[in-house]
Parts: C-alpha cells; sequence; structure tokens
C-alpha cells in the first residue's frame, strides 16, 4: 500500500524542526543586509539615512548584488543540503534511518524538499519585507511589482540550483567535512574547468577569442553569472530552473545505488574519486603550466601535474597512503590524457587556426578595432566586396599575429613605437547559421599597411557612419570646447569638467559638422593609426524630444564618434541631449579653418 | 518469518555473506551468533532494509525487505550503535514515530516510560549509554512490530534492566507472535531466551536448529560449548 508513495510529511515536518536554526540564522543575515539597509532610506532614522539612496540600494537587491544576499544565496543552500543529508555521513545513523518505514525515494524526495525550503524561506521573508518598505508602484517610485517578482524568480533559481549541486556532492561524498567543501566546490567546478580550457586555447590557438569563452564559464551557474551581469531573465530561470531538475533527477538515481557501507569515505562511487582526483590534476596542472610557471614551458606542467595528482588522490581517497597499484594505474592513464590535452592544443589538431570561412559563406562580419573611427569601434559589413576583403585581411591576421608572437624575445622595451599592438576581433555570421569569433593582437604599423584593411577603412559602411554627423537633425544644437590646445577661447589647461560653450548659431554649427564629417572621411584613409595630434575636442549637444529618441539610437552604435545620452529637461519635460565627442586632428583643414573663422582658435 | 536464501555480499574483494540461507518461523525468537567478522552485522543490516543484496533474497513475511515500506513497518530495530537526532528528547521522538508508525502504542509507550524510570523531556544524547539503550527498546517496541531485529542488544544493561527488557519482548512473543533475531556475542543470555540459534562464520550458517534439539544431540554442551565445538575451538 506504501509502493507509490514519494513523500513523507512526518519526516518534511521533522527535518523542518530539527533545522529550524539554520533558517533563523540567515533570516537574520538576510534582514541585516537587506530590510534593515533599505528602512534607513525611507526617513526613520536620519543618522543612518545618509548612507546611500534608496533606488540605489533597492536596485541592487533587485539585481542580485547585494553581496550578503548574493553570498547567503550560496552558503545557505549548501549548508542546508549538508544538513539534511548528513544521517548519510555515519554509520549509525546511516543505517537507523534507512530501517525506518521509508523508502530510498522518499527519503531523497523529503530531503530535498525540506533543505530547499529551509534554504529558500529566508528569503522570501525578507523579499516581503522589502516589498512593504519599498512599496513598489506607489507615487514616483520607479521600482515595479514585476521588478519584485523577477528578482524573486531569480532568488529562486540561483538558491534552487546551488542547493541541487550541493544535494549531487553530498549524494556522492561520504563524510560530512567533504560534503561541505564539494557543496561549494560543486557550483564553482564547470566554471574553473571552463577557464582552464580557455587558458589552454587562449595560449596555444592564435585567433582565439576568449571573451566569449569567459562570459560562458561565467554562465555555468546562475550564483556566478549574477556576479557579471544584472539579475536574470525568466528565460534564463526556466533553463537554469531545469537543469537544477536534471541535477536533482541524477542525484535521486544516484541515491539509489548509492552503498551505504561506503559512509565515512571522502567519495562512494569509486569513479567520483577518479573523477575528483582527475579535476584536482586538470586545474592544479592548468594553473601552475599556464600562470604560476609559465616561463619553465613543460616543466610548469610537469611540476603541477605531480602537485595536483598527489593532492587529489590524498583528497579523494582521505589518506597519506597512496601509494599503491590502484594509484599507479590513475597516474599512467591522468598522465596521459593531461599529454593529449596539452598535444591537441599545442599542435591544433582541431584545426581551429586554420578555418576561414569563403567569403561566399558569410552572411554578415562585424570587425572590432580601435582604428574605425568612432567610441563603439565596432562595424558590420555585409556587402559582398568588403566580406572578401575580410577573409583575405583574415589570412594576413594570421601572419600578423604569427610575428607579434615570435617578436616578444626580440624586443627590448614595450614603449617603442614600433611594437604598438592592436587588437582585432572579426565576427562572423555565416550563412548556414553558425557564427565563428576570432581575435588577433598585430602590430599596429602592419595593420595601417594593410590594403584590405585600408579597403575598409574606405568603405561605404565606414564613410556613412562619418556623413552621420553632417546630417543630425535636432530641435537646438549646442557647441562645447572640452579641450583647446591653440586656444583663444577658454583656458590652455582646462579640463573635461571647465567645458566652454560656444556663442555659435545653429546654422554655423551645422557648417562646422559637415566640414568636419568631410575631413574625417577624407584623414581616415590618409591616417589609419591617428597620428595627427588633436588640435581640440569639440562636443557637440542635440537636444530632441523624446518621440525623436528612436531616430537617435543609429547614432549610439553608428556614429563616428564616442555618443552619450542625457536628460536635458531645462529644453523642457521630459527632453534628452546626445552629446557627441569631437576630436579636432591637425589635418581637418576645412574645419579648422572654420575654428580660426570664428575666433575658436588660433592655428 | 524471516526467509533468507542463498545470500551474497561483498564490499570489495572481501565476502561478507557467501551464499547464506536462514528461516525463523514465525513467533520464534532466533539466536544469531558468530565471530567477530563473521557476517552478523551485514544480514542484520540486509534484514533491516539498509543494504542491497549482490545476490539471493531476504524476505520477512513473505515480501521483499529492500526499500519496501510496508516490510519496515512491520520491523523494529535497535542497532549495535545507536542513534537518535540530535538535541531529541523520548516524547520528541514519540511524536515523531507516531506519525510514522500507525501500529504505535502510547500506553505501552507510558508503562515503558514509567517502568524504565526514563525522563521523557531530556535529551536522550545526554543520557547514559544504559539509558539509551533502554529508550532505543522502548522507541521499537512501542511501534507494535511484527518482527523484531537487535544487534548486541544488552549491552550496557543492568540485569534488572536486562529482565525487564526480556520480559517485554517475550510478552510481545507470547501475546503478538512477534518474531525476534537476536545477534549477541552473550551467549548464557541467548541460551536463556531462544528458541533456535544459528552459527555463523565467514558469511555462511554452519549450523541452525532448536535449541532443545540441538541441547539433545549434543548431549547437554551449553551453547557456548557448542559454538566452540562449531568453530572448531577448544573448550
Amino acid at each position: 500500500m506504501n509502493k507509490g508513495k514519494i513523500f513523507s510529511a512526518a519526516l518534511f515536518r521533522e527535518n523542518i524542526k530539527r533545522f529550524w536554526s539554520l533558517a533563523a540564522v540567515a533570516f537574520f543575515m538576510y534582514i541585516m543586509s537587506g530590510p534593515f539597509v533599505l528602512m534607513q532610506t525611507v526617513g526613520y532614522n536620519k543618522f543612518f539615512a545618509i548612507f546611500s539612496g534608496r533606488s540605489y540600494l533597492l536596485g541592487i537587491l533587485l539585481e542580485n548584488h547585494n553581496p550578503g544576499f548574493l553570498f547567503m544565496h550560496l552558503v545557505l543552500p549548501v549548508v542546508s543540503a549538508v544538513a539534511v543529508f548528513s544521517y548519510l555521513n555515519r554509520t549509525n545513523s546511516v543505517g537507523v534511518v534507512h530501517a525506518m518505514p521509508f523508502s530510498r525515494r522518499v527519503l531523497f524526495i523529503t530531503n530535498y524538499a525540506s533543505g530547499l525550503v529551509l534554504s529558500f524561506v529566508p528569503f522570501l521573508l525578507n523579499w516581503l519585507l522589502c516589498l512593504v518598505i519599498a512599496r513598489p508602484g506607489v507615487g514616483t517610485n520607479a521600482v515595479h511589482m514585476s521588478d519584485f517578482l523577477l528578482w524573486l524568480l531569480g532568488s529562486f533559481t540561483i538558491i534552487t540550483f546551488a542547493f541541487s549541486m550541493a544535494v549531487l556532492a553530498c549524494v556522492v561524498s561520504g563524510n560530512t567535512v567533504i560534503s561541505t567543501l564539494s557543496g561549494f566546490a560543486a557550483n564553482f567546478v564547470v566554471v574553473v574547468l571552463i577557464v582552464c580550457f580557455c587558458g589552454y586555447a587562449a595560449k596555444f590557438l592564435a585567433g582565439f577569442y576568449s571573451d566569449i569563452i569567459w562570459d560562458s564559464a561565467f554562465y555555468a551557474s546562475p550564483w556566478t553569472r549574477t556576479i557579471i551581469e544584472d539579475g536574470l531573465s525568466v528565460w534564463q530561470c526556466i533553463i537554469y530552473l531545469a537543469v537544477a531538475a536534471v541535477i536533482a533527477v541524477v542525484s535521486d538515481i544516484l541515491y539509489h545505488v548509492r552503498q551505504l557501507e561506503r559512509c565515512g569515505d571522502s567519495y562512494v562511487f569509486d569513479w567520483v574519486q577518479t573523477l575528483i582526483g582527475f579535476i584536482f590534476v586538470f586545474v592544479i596542472t592548468s594553473l601552475t603550466g599556464l600562470l604560476f610557471f609559465e616561463g619553465m614551458g613543460i616543466g610548469g606542467y610537469i611540476i603541477g601535474f605531480i602537485i595536483g595528482f598527489i593532492t587529489g588522490q590524498m583528497v579523494s581517497l582521505k589518506t597519506l597512503h597512496i601509494f599503491n597499484r590502484k594509484v599507479l594505474r590513475n597516474l599512467i592513464i591522468f598522465a596521459v590524457i593531461m599529454a593529449l590535452i596539452l598535444t591537441a592544443f599545442s599542435l591544433d589538431v582541431f584545426g581551429f587556426e586554420k578555418r576561414i570561412p569563403k567569403a561566399d559563406n558569410v552572411e554578415s562580419v562585424e570587425i572590432e578595432t580601435r582604428f574605425f573611427p568612432g567610441y563603439y569601434s565596432t562595424r558590420k559589413f555585409d556587402d559582398a566586396d568588403d566580406i572578401a576583403a575580410i577573409t583575405a585581411l583574415h589570412k594576413e591576421l594570421q601572419d600578423m599575429a604569427a610575428k607579434v608572437t615570435e617578436s616578444i624575445s626580440d624586443r627590448n622595451g614595450y614603449d617603442d613605437d614600433r611594437y604598438r599592438q592592436e587588437s582585432v576581433t572579426i565576427r562572423y555570421a555565416l550563412k548556414n547559421g553558425r557564427r565563428l569569433w576570432r581575435q588577433y593582437a598585430v602590430f599596429t604599423d602592419d595593420l595601417a599597411k594593410s590594403e584590405n584593411y585600408l579597403k575598409l577603412l574606405a568603405s561605404d559602411e565606414i564613410i556613412n557612419s562619418i556623413k552621420l554627423l553632417g546630417e543630425l537633425k535636432a530641435d537646438e544644437k549646442e557647441l562645447y570646447v572640452v579641450y583647446n590646445e591653440y586656444p583663444v577661447v577658454g583656458e590652455a589647461d582646462m579640463g573635461v569638467s571647465n567645458q566652454f560653450t560656444l556663442d555659435l548659431t545653429q546654422e554655423q554649427i551645422n557648417e562646422l559638422m559637415q566640414a568636419m564629417s568631410y575631413d574625417m572621411i577624407e584623414s581616415v584613409a590618409a591616417d589609419p593609426r591617428y597620428s595627427q595630434a588633436a588640435v581640440c575636442e569639440l562636443e557637440l549637444r542635440c537636444y530632441f524630444r523624446p518621440s525623436a529618441f528612436a531616430a537617435y539610437e543609429r547614432y549610439y552604435t553608428g556614429a563616428s564618434c564616442f555618443t552619450q545620452f542625457i536628460d536635458a529637461p531645462e529644453k523642457g519635460e521630459g527632453n534628452m541631449a546626445a552629446l557627441f565627442q569631437l576630436p579636432v586632428r591637425s589635418g581637418y583643414s576645412r574645419t579648422i579653418k572654420l575654428l580660426n573663422s570664428y575666433g575658436i582658435i588660433k592655428y | 518469518m524471516i526467509r533468507v536464501n542463498d545470500l551474497e555480499k561483498s564490499f570489495g574483494e572481501f565476502k561478507a555473506l557467501n551464499g547464506l540461507s536462514l528461516h525463523v518461523d514465525k513467533g520464534a525468537v532466533y539466536g544469531l551468533i558468530g565471530p567477530n567478522g563473521s557476517g552478523k552485522t551485514t544480514l542484520i543490516k540486509h534484514l533491516t532494509g539498509v543494504m542491497k543484496p549482490d545476490k539471493g533474497s531476504c524476505e520477512i513475511n513473505g515480501m521483499p525487505v529492500y526499500d519496501n515500506i510496508d516490510v519496515k513497518l512491520m520491523t523494529g530495530y535497535v542497532p549495535d550503535e545507536l542513534y537518535f537526532f540530535g538535541n531529541y528528547s523520548l516524547k520528541a521522538m514519540r511524536s515523531y514515530l507516531k506519525a510514522l508508525y500507525p501500529a504505535w502504542s502510547d500506553e505501552r509507550y507510558r508503562t515503558m516510560l514509567a517502568d524504565f524510570g526514563l525522563n521523557e523531556n531530556g535529551r536522550i544524547s545526554r543520557f547514559s549509554k544504559g539509558m539509551q539503550k533502554q529508550s532505543a527498546f522502548l522507541l521499537a517496541l512501542c511501534t507494535r512490530p511484527d518482527v523484531m531485529i537487535l544487534d548486541e542488544p544488552i549491552d550496557g544493561l543492568d540485569p534488572i534492566m536486562r529482565k525487564k527488557v526480556w520480559g517485554y519482548l517475550l510478552g510481545d512473543v507470547a501475546d503478538r507472535q512477534m518474531t525476534v533475531l537476536i545477534s549477541s556475542h552473550n551467549l548464557r543470555e541467548l541460551e536463556g531466551i531462544c528458541d533456535c540459534v544459528g552459527i555463523l562464520s565467514q558469511g555462511k550458517l554452519l549450523f541452525e536448529g532448536r535449541l532443545d534439539e540441538l541441547k539433545g544431540k549434543a548431549k547437554d554442551m551449553s551453547l557456548e560449548e557448542l559454538f566452540f565445538y562449531e568453530m572448531g575451538g577448544e573448550l
């Protein structure tokens, strides 16, 4: 009659009764980090009110960037998991609990549920308190109920994921210390492994674009993702919760096959011992070879392998006596695997470096380099000729990057202008829907001499982005001088904060911008290194009504200079201003002529 | 009724149970004896559903034991190494076990509590070893099990308390036909209460039989003497 039973209310209640103190401590940790600080900003306490603004505090809470909350989101689930599954670690408790009228499924599901409740309820109560204090949607408060609900879902996701990983660690390990350490480590192990692979790729594979891998490494867990991003979206939560559910199912299966007599062992499955041993070897070998002893070449990896192997075996076997036949077998297997990994990377056996797409297979390409005009120096090319030039440039970049690598030992000093480097990133969108990203560090001189590169600088994509400057429409434009090397107006040493407004008509400003866009078009190919010094730097402010914002958005990424949007209530409620920062270089003859005639500079 | 057929269990290279078969009739008191490492505790862990057999079967009242809630509901267990939830009193344990075992008897609980003189509000973890053992017996017997499995049950109990414990156990055997399996090294104690005995060595049953038959065949040898005889030791 009890065959289909999967949950025991009695055990659930008992777990809550036994471990409620964990949740109580966590509740106070949360309350001191969130609601207590938030309360000080609503006028209850004038002294503490100076700490910070409420919207700022709410902002970091809603994005889960509050350090106290983030800390508890990880610590409490791990501690709860270790507590509710602690009976697995001692012979007396494992015997008595499994002799009670529970199946293993009932034990696992009930303990999982009670541990998750213990982990989540302290946050839930604090969430409710914050809700009451912040009163979203009331008055001029910019915080909405939907923000709070997303925070609730995001936190539930982080807690559930961390808890599931910790439960998995508890099921495969056999003592409390190892369970606790593994519970924490499990939340980071994938991140660390991806980072190590990223390190090998960055060292051995020319063109490897590591940024995206760094990000994806942190995406391995919602907790680490929250560190680098502002909160989680609903879809991200759904995906992470699905992964947490899979981890829970795997843990349940492992619980069923777990040999209870192995309680007290570090790890109760032989394959986990081997896996943990190898993770130690891989991570420590990578760290020493790639980082600490990089200069020693292969010697650094060997030192790391020895340290990692001995440490890993001692931890996984929980003994100092690790020298036996089984360990020798592991030593040989691990050494072979590490040798294969190093060989695969150093010889590029998967042909990573050779992979340059044919121009016909490319839908569009984005190139990012500081040489493109504009602060956001990324440009997208979809013209067939431009794409052909890029694939040709790609081959050149490989040679240029090889030259950089070869020249490292020849350098006398990094300040030598010949060794100035530039990073070029290519992001292909292929017609088959796949992406291919590469990044190269090359000498600036080499890049500036490349005909394919100069062809891109003269492309419509670049020219049109510069032309945008002369075509700007606005209700009102103002021009400021933020820097002036040859002053007529303002002081020679004035800084960015001491901007000086120019008394020019709208027509004069438009004329100046037109001239400047012509100058920039001419100089972009003539001086790709921007070797010409800036005579002065102007800031153009274009005021517009919010309804025109969409039209201005294209300037944000497309314009040929640094762009910024700011609120401009002084020009009318809700009005905005787009800021364009424009260095005037010595080769901008038309612009300089006009500035001279307006009496702004004397050059 | 307990039935074990051709049970095998290995821990790595070590074979703890090696084709063990055993049978305990309903209402019988079965004494399981054997030297250290003979497999007694391993067998008990199979009978309480803690371990899964590598081979063979363990049945109680015709049902397989492993992962079977119905069998566990009718089985009482007093282990060699006791375990109670931290900070729990007898009263708290009563409340917990009452929710788990439908056959729980509050009347038996009150009677035994008064008889043993235990403080139901005191933390069990702070009780003496003997009092903890009494608590374990009390809680196990209050679940009114059909089968009681005891692993070294009388260690730490004084003679008066032993008499009381055996009294309750044998009372249930007489009243409810409860089946009892006792593993113990105290052969004199077993001799006084067991109907049947089984001698275990190296994971196998060397000898099994009713105690009265045994005594007739073995010409009035004591259980201790029989044990030595079966194990090849000298008297």
